[in-house]
């Protein structure tokens, strides 16, 4: 496999807004399975105050984490990069964060992120904390693409629109020209007459009507956002309509192609590899777990040079 | 009912304009299921009244769609099907079987098809269109036959045909 070392990583984000829908475990074997297939991997654990990205790896202390690197008792992200089991991967772990850390400051957050795009991989995965927090959505809409975990129970569905929607609109306060946006949002939002404003597309379309620059601006913000659905812990074969048709939904609502990845089955092997603390990608790697996040692993990678090549 | 379709109604079906009718039935039939209010692909995305407006629009769509479809199938297309619906619309108050029958047939549209989409037995829809009333289940069943057909078939207010269909089998003393 050809790697320019001088090129810039790719930077997944992994986050759904629950707590415990899978998302480290899903981080971590998806670094391994890019590193088995020759990339080289750096996995941030982003989930500052509920880290464990390291357990999952099997490192039980890591000697240097985020904590050092916010407190500045290191320069540079890469000094706390720790070589893990995997010849072709690393961790840069979020233990020990003290607690004031789990909410970084706008420059903090800035810092990690401009360090983490300078690092010296092809792939970094960011693995995300539960919630919508600002932090969380902002690691989030800075990847190059943002892979949501659901699972099918309500309570995942209902955190994962509220984690999109809260996105979305934090996404869209960037648009430029910003005054003229804020503008022509705030005079849609108030107008009463006309068709009701059901969803981000009708806001969309709205604005546009108001104030055509405004309009293009939004539109060139709205149309970079494209996570990618990923369905985790199905049982049922009918669980698996499910990826499909919240690709569906979220296309009517928020007017954009959202990527959809696919779905993993529940693994019964998956908690034993959690118990032994190394990856179900090395222990079982023909389990049904590993072999799904595979697949998913080249859809992934071959959505991105499509959009590259486009 | 809306002569032609608009562009709009193709996108809120998810389609390209001048679909095949087998992906619009589809796309209606997915669009409705994911909009149910039991659905949980769509669970919290939307309020309740947002949800109940975004089904009448896919209703409208639907009905736009396939009523213009009726009114454009040319005679070339009809001659493929081998059953042309002769004359003019067999009238609802009185011959209700042959109404749905003519609609049917000028959607191109086999009864098998139909009890595909519908879920329910050939033998029974065909028992519908000819109106054997005394073959027919309950009529609370019948009307919800009659409903789904009739909005499968993007007949114009379905539950008038239903109703009318009733009230024409049913002229016997024990009523509904």
């Amino acid at each position: 496999m050809e790697h320019c070392s001088t090129s810039l990583p790719r930077i997944w984000a992994v986050g759904g807004g629950k707590g415990g829908v899978g998302k480290s475990v899903i981080a971590a074997n998806l670094g391994v399975v890019l590193a088995e297939a020759g990339h080289r991997v750096v996995l941030v654990d982003a989930d500052l105050g509920g880290a464990n990205l390291h357990t999952l790896l099997g490192i039980a202390n890591p000697q240097a984490t985020l904590s050092d690197f916010i407190a500045r008792r290191v320069k540079k992200l890469d000094e706390i990069m720790m070589p893990t089991a995997h010849e072709q991967l690393w961790l840069v772990s979020g233990a020990r964060a003290l607690l004031e850390m789990a909410n970084p400051k706008h420059t903090q957050k800035t810092k990690i992120l401009r360090h983490v795009s300078a690092l010296p991989a092809d792939h970094v995965i960011l693995d995300l904390g539960a919630g919508s927090a600002f932090n969380v959505l902002d690691f989030f809409l800075a990847a190059r693409r943002g892979i949501l975990v659901v699972t099918p129970e309500a309570t995942s569905v209902e955190n994962a629109y509220h984690f999109l929607k809260a996105a979305f609109f934090r996404k869209l306060k960037r648009a430029e020209p910003r005054h003229r946006v804020r503008t022509a949002i705030n005079q849609a939002m108030q107008e009463r007459d006309g068709r009701p404003i059901r969803s981000p597309r009708d806001l969309i379309t709205r604005v546009m009507l108001i104030d055509p620059i405004a309009g293009a601006g939004v539109l060139a913000e709205s149309s970079t956002f494209n996570p990618a659905l990923l369905v985790n812990r199905i049982e049922r074969p009918d669980d698996q309509k499910l990826g499909t048709e919240i690709c569906t939904a979220c296309r009517d609502y928020f007017g954009n192609e959202m990527g959809c990845l696919g779905h993993i089955p529940t693994d019964r092997l998956l908690a034993r590899s959690v118990q032994e603390r190394r990856p179900a990608a090395t222990l079982y790697p023909e389990s049904p777990f590993v072999r799904s996040l595979r697949s998913i692993t080249h859809l992934l990678t071959d959505i991105e040079e499509v959009d590259l090549a486009g | 009912m809306r002569a032609r379709p608009h562009r709009r109604d193709w996108e809120v079906l998810g389609l390209e304009p001048g679909a095949d009718p087998k992906d619009v039935r589809r796309a209606y039939r997915e669009r409705r299921a994911l909009y149910a209010s039991d659905s949980l692909a769509t669970y919290t995305l939307i309020e309740d009244d947002d949800r109940i407006a975004l089904l009448d629009r896919i209703e409208e769509a639907y009905q736009a769609i396939m009523g213009a479809r009726a009114t454009a199938k040319t005679s070339g297309e009809r001659e493929e099907l081998g059953q042309i619906p002769e004359g003019p619309e067999p009238p609802l108050d009185l011959e209700p079987g042959r109404h749905l029958r003519y609609h049917r047939l000028s959607k191109g549209m086999t009864l098998a098809q139909v009890a595909e989409e519908i879920k329910v037995r050939p033998s029974l829809l065909e028992k519908i269109e000819h109106e054997q009333s005394e073959q027919l289940p309950a009529a609370v069943y019948v009307r919800g036959f009659i409903i789904q057909y009739a909005r499968l078939l993007g007949v114009h207010e379905p539950e008038r045909v239903a109703a009318g269909y009733l009230a024409k089998i049913d002229r016997g003393p024990a009523g509904l």
